[in-house]
């Protein structure tokens, strides 16, 4: 059986480099840019209304072909060789759904017209949020999972997307939605496969094993 | 029975989860539970009877996810819902055959609305209209199949809950108890807390509001305390066992049935009325609560009406009481020649700008008023109270003689309005009334009737009376209405504002109502007005004052505020004042030209030590210091304003956009500068509209020069686009923005209307560079004199060369370059 769960995370510690390479002044020292960027911070504290919450489940690898890319995850079958090449070897895949809400979005649109230094500074805080609620979530499960894969990514079309948020319950759970692009609001979400544990046999299973049905 | 009356006299227990249960029988991730009410109705009826058994005296229809999104299909939606109201019948029927204490007890079937799944905009796509007209859809199935209530629950979004709750007024009379999804930080994920939702709530006329799923019930301690101190109708709680989490494969939640109905009870306790269990919970959980609570013979606190005048926006709550409330008066076109050209030119920006300045001095409303001749109103109302929710989070004021405005503007308001204003004129009180009492609201009354405005305060008061004496026959309390007593100048009647401050006092000592002034009338026609508009505002704050109609920018107004509270024991610390006082000489005070510019060392203000002033400031990209150098040196230095563009703000510009290129400057600083440098420009436009005027010339190099600018169609991303717009109009081109998301032919049509010599084209993502494809192909086609140049993260030379363009700009100094480039082509073809 396919179980699903939510994760609700505390607030991570603002990685402040990561927020400064996001904003295109990796390494910047210079002490105006560190007070606008603190200011951001500051701002989004208090009006982003941020949540850290992750919507998954537990897919298991039924099938895959690294040569043709299709996998078999009995409720998804999905055809990527990048993704393929991902989980080649894991036992599942941990497909989530994870967002920051939607307030930095609002706070971007505030200044995007208005401000766009504090644009491009709320545009990288809502990316690091966003990466930290990953990290964090990954690393919540034991043993060490895969890099994390998303649609969009390689060769995985953005078209899965609609199944992925179906199956992770994240319009109910976490209010994701999705636009005629794929695109999902809140923008400061993330779709992802994470592969995990080893395959029992590694080896024949991977060219086009018989399916179990 | 009927439900509203077993409410008032009652608790009422509601049931637990449904979607967890279904799974364990059967439903598989992602597969829809509404399905179950035609393939598998059996299943379904026996988890319904299960809760009415364990003590339920409502049970929500499995109709949670039943709306036209999840169910295109008209015949299917209605074959699904009138399935799910049938199945909760014969559950009831069952569970009454099945005992005598479950037959004695009053059971209800409820139409249940979950969310539509969609954001609404400004987060998403949906159209607010087009989620009333769905969940309208639904109301009417569910109303005609026989639901006794309406159970609107799981929302995530104050304005999704307020249009699934105005379907549900405008298309039955069935009750209707509404839950939002708060998380255990006190919010729903759009922001609300739930002072704001039971502001808006109540204003609508819900009958019950309170919060469900999101967390387990000891995380959503704080919001229950919130809600039993600001709700004056039955609250409800109905959390979730926990988080689920899966274990070997399955999902499990983390709080006992044992745990589960303390918490519950707890509540009860409390005072609140209805309670219900979310997901995790099973009918052990339900019957765990309905023992435990007659275990301890609990009775319903007796509900209270907390008496609370209040407004909210989207995400909070702004109460009238002793705490002055300051509403920014600056949206609004009288005597505001810059205003209503904006207004005409439909500049949303700057209408947008003239909010935000007064968001950032700290203002607790802000009014809109965009009333000017010859204009759609409603739509322009509409329209700007919806642009100014999604970049502030303050409450607005809707301020229109219009009631078709009115009526436009509050429907599209994300939260409960202030009304701006209802009088004492029967016509104008039968036109407000009745969408105060349908969409909420705090009115604004001013103390006028048919016979104009009184003279004296005795026959103000009397105005006030009847008007309150209304608002009752149409069931709007005297706490939803503030009174404005009218503020006239003293230059035409020296007696009038002793009349206007005596209607103050009477109102809020006599009738115990809240006031309100627009109290720069007072200053009418008299020199250094600031001056007598705070002393008439400080005499009325000592008067009682609730509210006052105010500019922001004023330092007098806001130096009087500040001490009033501070000596009225309203700012703890005088924290509050001491902010206003430290801030004081450096806001409002005025610098020379000479003035060195101050602010933080920084590695490129190194470099500026030896420019002029302006250049420094713009290089040290320090906004404020560079509008103030830049007005000082045309009025005090009498400096020529094009001069000033090419002989300080361009080489300023040039040496950071060097800097950038060279890799010494970052992004962030050069668009500090090009800010900066945006602000200079503010102060030299004003100048060169002004020589223009008197018939001079006013023209930069690079002003003739047209360039059209766009995000391209499906791309919804615009911070790069903003950037370079931002340095092309810095460096004196003329740029028309269209937006992001904009189709090929709007793009073209622009193109040709503007005869643009450059058209900037901008996408983030691979799946929308066919569409700038498309739009590249259109203007060359259509428009052969154009030069198109792309930019965007997914570009490259190679692929601009690809698609066409003529030209990729890797940065927004490169489209600066290039955008110089064709001008001068066009200034040599010119001479030749």
């Amino acid at each position: 059986m396919t179980g699903q769960g939510i994760k609700s995370f505390d607030e991570p510690q603002f990685n402040r480099r990561e927020i400064l390479r996001y904003a295109q002044c990796g390494g910047c020292t210079d002490q105006t840019m560190l007070n606008m960027m603190e200011e951001c911070i500051s701002e989004c504290m208090k009006f982003a209304s941020f949540s850290y919450r992750v919507s998954y489940c537990h897919l298991p690898i039924i099938s895959l072909d690294r040569e043709t890319g299709e996998i078999d995850f009995d409720l998804l079958k999905v055809k990527s060789r990048d993704l393929a090449g991902n989980l080649d070897g894991c036992a599942e895949a941990i497909l989530f759904a994870a967002t920051i809400g939607p307030g930095i979005d609002r706070l971007i649109k505030k200044y995007s017209g208005r401000a766009p230094v504090k644009a491009l500074f709320m545009q990288a805080i809502g990316a690091e949020r966003a990466e930290s609620l990953c990290e964090m979530f990954c690393s919540s499960f034991t043993g060490k999972l895969r890099p994390r894969f998303s649609p969009g990514f390689g060769d995985l079309a953005l078209s899965i997307q609609p199944d992925v948020l179906r199956i992770v319950n994240a319009s109910k759970n976490l209010s994701i939605t999705l636009d005629d692009g794929f695109l999902m609001s809140p923008s400061k979400s993330v779709t992802a496969f994470a592969g995990r544990g080893d395959r029992v046999a590694v080896g024949p299973w991977l060219h086009r094993p018989p399916h179990p049905t | 029975m009927d439900f509203r009356q077993f409410l008032r006299d009652n608790f009422v227990i509601l049931d637990g989860g449904m979607g967890s249960l279904l799974q364990k029988r059967g439903l598989k991730p992602g597969e829809k539970p509404e399905t179950f009410n035609l393939l598998h109705p059996e299943i379904v009826t026996d988890i319904q009877k299960a809760y009415f058994d364990a003590g339920s005296n409502v049970i929500n229809a499995n109709t949670f996810g039943a709306n036209p999104f999840n169910f295109p299909d008209d015949e299917e939606l209605k074959s699904v819902i009138e399935a799910a109201i049938k199945i909760g019948r014969e559950a009831a029927r069952l569970s009454d055959e099945a005992s005598e204490e479950s037959r004695k007890r009053p059971k209800f079937v409820s139409l249940d609305i979950g969310s539509m799944g969609r954001l609404l905009k400004p987060y998403g796509q949906l159209e607010f209209e087009d989620a009333v007209s769905a969940f309208a859809k639904i109301v009417k199935i569910g109303a005609a199949a026989g639901a006794d209530l309406v159970t609107v629950e799981t929302m995530n979004d104050c304005l999704e809950t307020k249009a699934a709750v105005l379907a549900v007024k405008e298309n039955c009379d069935l009750p209707v108890i509404v839950t939002d999804a708060f998380d255990a930080n006190g919010q729903l994920m759009t922001g609300a807390d739930p002072s704001a939702m039971t502001a808006m709530l109540e204003g609508m006329g819900a009958d019950a509001i309170g919060t469900n799923c999101s967390v387990g019930p000891m995380q959503l301690r704080g919001v229950m305390k919130e809600f039993l101190e600001k709700a004056s109708i039955p609250v409800i709680f109905k959390p979730n066992a926990g988080l689920p989490r899966v274990e070997n494969g399955e999902t499990v939640f983390d709080v006992t049935a044992d745990e589960f109905a303390e918490e519950v009870v707890m509540q009860m306790k409390a005072g609140v009325r209805v309670v219900g269990g979310c997901c995790g919970t099973t009918p052990e959980y339900i019957k765990k609560v309905t023992d435990l609570a007659k275990a301890q013979n609990l009775k319903p606190v007796p509900l209270t009406d907390k008496n609370l005048s209040v407004v909210s926006s989207y995400t909070h709550a702004v109460y009238f009481d002793k705490d002055p409330i300051l509403i920014g008066e600056r949206i609004n076109p009288t005597g505001k020649k810059r205003f209503k050209q904006a207004l005409i030119e439909h500049d949303m920006d700057y209408i947008l700008g003239e909010g935000l300045r007064q968001a950032d001095e700290k203002v607790h409303v802000l009014d809109v008023n965009v009333g000017i001749p010859d204009i759609d109103e409603p739509a322009l109302l509409t329209e700007t109270v919806k642009e100014l929710q999604a970049v502030t989070d303050l409450p607005l004021q809707i301020d229109t003689s219009d009631p078709i405005a009115m009526e436009s503007a509050l429907r599209a308001y994300n939260g409960k309005a202030m009304i701006n204003s209802v009088n004492g004129k029967e016509e104008v009180m039968s036109a407000i009334f009745p969408l105060v009492k349908k969409y909420g609201g705090f009115v604004v009354a001013l103390t006028i009737d048919e016979r104009g405005i009184p003279e004296t305060a005795k026959e103000r008061i009397e105005v006030a009376e009847h008007i309150i004496e209304t608002a009752e026959s149409y069931g709007i309390s005297r706490k939803d209405l503030i009174f404005d007593p009218l503020c006239m100048t003293i230059s035409a009647d020296t007696s009038a504002a002793v009349t206007t401050l005596e209607c103050v006092r009477i109102l809020t000592d006599e009738l115990g109502v809240h006031t309100s002034l627009g109290i720069s009338n007072v200053s009418f026609g008299l020199p250094k007005r600031n001056m007598i508009t705070s002393g008439m505002f400080a005499a009325a704050l000592e008067r009682g004052l609730s509210a006052a109609i105010m500019n922001p920018f004023a330092p007098e107004m806001m130096a009087a505020y500040h001490s009033f509270r501070a000596l009225h024991d309203l700012d703890e610390n005088c924290t509050d004042f001491i902010e206003f006082a430290d801030s004081y000489d450096g806001k409002y005070g005025t610098v020379s030209a000479a003035t060195p510019a101050a602010g933080a060392q920084t590695d490129s203000a190194k470099t500026a030590d030896d420019l002029s002033p302006l250049a420094s400031a713009i290089v040290k990209g320090l906004k404020e210091m560079s509008s103030k150098i830049t007005a000082s040196m045309i009025k005090e230095e009498g400096r020529d304003p094009l001069e000033i563009v090419s002989e300080e703000v361009i080489p300023a510009l040039n040496a950071v956009g060097e800097s950038f290129e060279a890799k010494k400057t970052y992004l962030p600083q050069l668009l500090m500068s090009a800010e900066a440098a945006k602000e200079a420009f503010v102060i030299i436009k004003a100048e060169l509209e002004k020589v223009k005027a008197a018939g001079g010339g006013g023209e930069s190099k690079n002003s003739g020069c047209r360039i059209v600018i766009a995000t391209v169609k499906g791309d919804v991303h615009d911070i790069g686009k903003n950037i370079v717009k931002l340095l092309l109009e810095n460096y004196g081109f003329d740029v028309t923005d269209l937006g992001k998301d904009v189709d090929p032919e709007t793009v073209l049509g622009e193109v040709i209307r503007l005869k643009a010599d450059i058209c900037g084209l901008s996408a983030l993502m691979t799946t929308t560079v066919p569409a700038m494809e498309d739009t590249i192909k259109l203007i060359h086609e259509q428009a052969p004199w154009c030069r198109v140049m792309v930019g965007g993260a997914v570009l490259t030379q190679e692929y601009a060369d690809k698609i066409g363009a003529d030209a990729y700009s890797k940065d927004a100094m490169g489209s600066v370059r290039y955008a110089e480039s064709v001008n001068e082509a066009k200034s040599d073809q010119g001479k030749q």
